[in-house]
């Protein structure tokens, strides 16, 4: 299977400091030949090696702001997290849709909305399902984490859309109903981090998304901060109403609101890991829903992000007094598309287990001696300075067979010691030519 | 018998807060010798039941692991007081956990009757003062048949 990522390294920009690969929490990134690499197969675009990179050599694939003008009727679809990237100063929301309108777009969808709808549809879910506990769809590298490294846990995750693909899904309906032309229309989600761009790409839970593009809160950020409350023409609509509950999904703790069970909120990989290591043993049976997001603070912590997640968490609480308290959702309407299915993933996620070390058990085993072997023999300091994240992951690089034990600078100084003894041991035994005292022939 | 692949974990008694670690361990060796996931969750179970039984009621032992391409073979070899009264102890909700565990939130008496469901086989040996030996197994052969 191809994996599309968003995540990408500049190597012009690496310079092999094996920061990142201590932090990923996939164990995705050797560092070899002078540069980080990722392994495809486990990167879940958290986007953390992002912001750990001190040389900001890692970098995140949008689509480039452009690509909006290509449709007649381009749709900014915008997170919950938007909402704490304006100073509450220039906030208004009217003037917001009006900013969008002046970049281009004809409408704002607002993914606040969506995310009453699927915390709604959480609430059935968690009352319909016996499985415990459920865990939070709406964070895609806390599902990735899960299908890779905790694959025992997938049937855990909500089998519900996220709050991005069932916006864009209503807005598509409503705009077709107004009369906008299918083709006419893209929907281009405003993304506070590289997870979400993959979500687009590829999916889960279904084949295709109905997000054409996903352009990086950053890029925004610039041309719409300069024309925030100045209309443009045509002005632009607004097309979905939403409350705080909606938006608050920004930060954490805020779905599933208002609703009764055990609930447990979960921000930053170092929690969510933890926490999902407790789920596999069996812990915490009696949770009935997590709320899972892998950036501190929440979406506002994502790293597209322009603001620090202090003050968007202060900018957010600000600019949430201009919405009604209560969420905006017609009830009504919701049930309808519940019963439908509408929230409903299109199949099942599968688990995307990282590979054994040979498919035959026998083999495998074989395999595992020898790591062990080489583990006995690694110095355990994890320095990292062999480019694999820890000793133990060097140890099973090398029995994949895709490094040897060198790359190790304890053992390759052992080696080098080791050498440098023979090569002295060897000068010691000189021949008589050099050595041999001259024969005393004078007397 | 001779293809078995075996590992040891110390585990400390008391040491709560590190209760998991030694079966989390299985589980990421058990992936990497490739066993189908649903042998690997119920040997993660019988790990972990283990070494918390180790930590509650024991001065500490080891945790084993034995993998061949037949049986898993989770061994638990302690130091410690002895179960009492066998066939009480693997009732379930029948629980002798120290005070200090139960306010932890462990020692619910689940223990030995969870290793029991998840086990194929299942033997302990206890003697009073002593210690006791754990030694639960996982058939694999009916992987095949059933994957
Ligand atoms: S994006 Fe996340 S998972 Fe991917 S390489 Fe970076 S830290 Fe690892």
């Amino acid at each position: 299977m191809q994996y599309i990522h968003s995540v990408h390294l500049d190597e012009d920009q690496c310079q092999a400091c094996t920061i990142c690969t201590k932090r990923c929490p996939t164990e995705a990134i050797r560092v070899y030949q002078g540069k980080a690499r990722i392994l495809e197969e486990r990167c879940i675009d958290c986007g953390e090696c992002m912001r750990t990179c001190p040389q900001e050599a890692k970098t995140s694939q949008t689509d480039p702001l452009e690509a909006v003008f290509a449709y007649p009727y381009a749709v900014a679809l915008i997170a919950p997290s938007l909402y704490s990237q304006i100073p509450p100063a220039q906030f208004n929301i009217e003037g917001l849709v009006d900013g969008f309108s002046a970049v281009g777009f004809r409408a704002v969808a607002d993914v606040s909305h969506g995310a009453e709808h699927v915390g709604e549809a959480y609430k059935q879910w968690i009352s319909a399902s016996e499985t415990r506990p459920l865990i939070s769809s709406a964070c895609p590298a806390v599902v990735r984490l899960i299908q890779v490294k905790f694959d025992e846990l997938t049937e855990h995750v909500m089998p519900i859309e996220s709050p991005m693909e069932v916006t864009a899904e209503l807005a598509r309906r409503q705009l077709q109903d107004q009369g906008v032309k299918p083709e006419d229309i893209g929907i281009f989600f405003v993304s506070p981090c590289p997870a979400k761009v993959t979500a687009v790409k590829q999916p889960l839970g279904r084949s295709y998304s109905h997000v054409d593009g996903v352009l990086s809160f950053s890029d925004v950020y610039q041309e719409l901060y300069p024309r925030l409350n100045e209309a443009g023409n045509p002005k632009g609509q607004r097309l979905f109403p939403m409350g705080r509950p909606g938006v608050r999904w920004g930060i954490t703790a805020a779905q599933t609101y208002e609703s009764e069970g055990i609930r447990m909120s979960l921000e930053g990989l170092d929690q969510v890991t933890a926490v999902l290591e407790d789920l596999s043993l069996g812990k915490l049976p009696d949770v009935d829903f997590i709320e899972a997001n892998a950036c501190p603070g929440g979406c506002i912590g994502g790293c597209l992000t322009v603001q620090s997640r202090f003050q968007a968490q202060v900018n957010l609480y600000r600019n949430l007094k201009h919405l009604p308290a209560k969420p905006q959702l017609d009830m009504d309407h919701f049930q309808r598309l519940y019963d439908q299915q509408f929230y409903m993933m299109h199949h099942a996620l599968q688990p995307r287990p990282s590979q054994p070390l040979d498919p035959d058990i026998s083999r495998a085993m074989q395999l595992m001696k020898r790591q062990e072997q080489i583990l006995q023999t690694l110095p355990g300091l994890d320095c990292g300075a062999c480019g694999s994240p820890n000793c133990q992951s060097l140890a099973e690089d090398i029995v994949r067979g895709w490094t040897t034990e060198n790359d190790c600078i304890f053992i390759l100084r052992e080696s080098v010691q080791n050498l440098a003894k023979e090569l002295w041991d060897l000068a010691q035994q000189v021949p008589p030519t050099i050595g041999r005292q001259k024969p005393s022939t004078e007397e | 018998m001779e293809n078995i692949l075996e590992f040891s974990f110390p585990v400390e008694g008391r040491s709560f807060n590190k209760a998991g670690d030694a079966a989390a361990r299985v589980k990421q060796l058990l992936k990497q010798a490739s066993i189908p996931s649903p042998f690997i969750r119920r040997a993660v179970v019988v790990a972990y039941e283990a070494e918390l039984n180790m930590i509650i009621h024991s001065q500490g032992g080891t945790l084993r692991l034995a993998i061949s391409p037949e049986q898993l073979t989770i061994q638990a070899v302690d130091q410690g007081p002895g179960i009492e009264n066998l066939q009480r102890a693997m009732q379930e909700g029948y629980s002798t956990a120290p005070r200090e565990a139960r306010e932890l939130g462990f020692g619910g008496g689940m223990g030995l009757s969870n290793i029991q469901r998840n086990a194929d086989h299942l033997d302990i040996q206890s003697q009073q003062n002593e210690g006791t030996v754990l030694t639960a197994a996982i058939y694999l052969e009916k992987a095949a048949s059933v994957s």
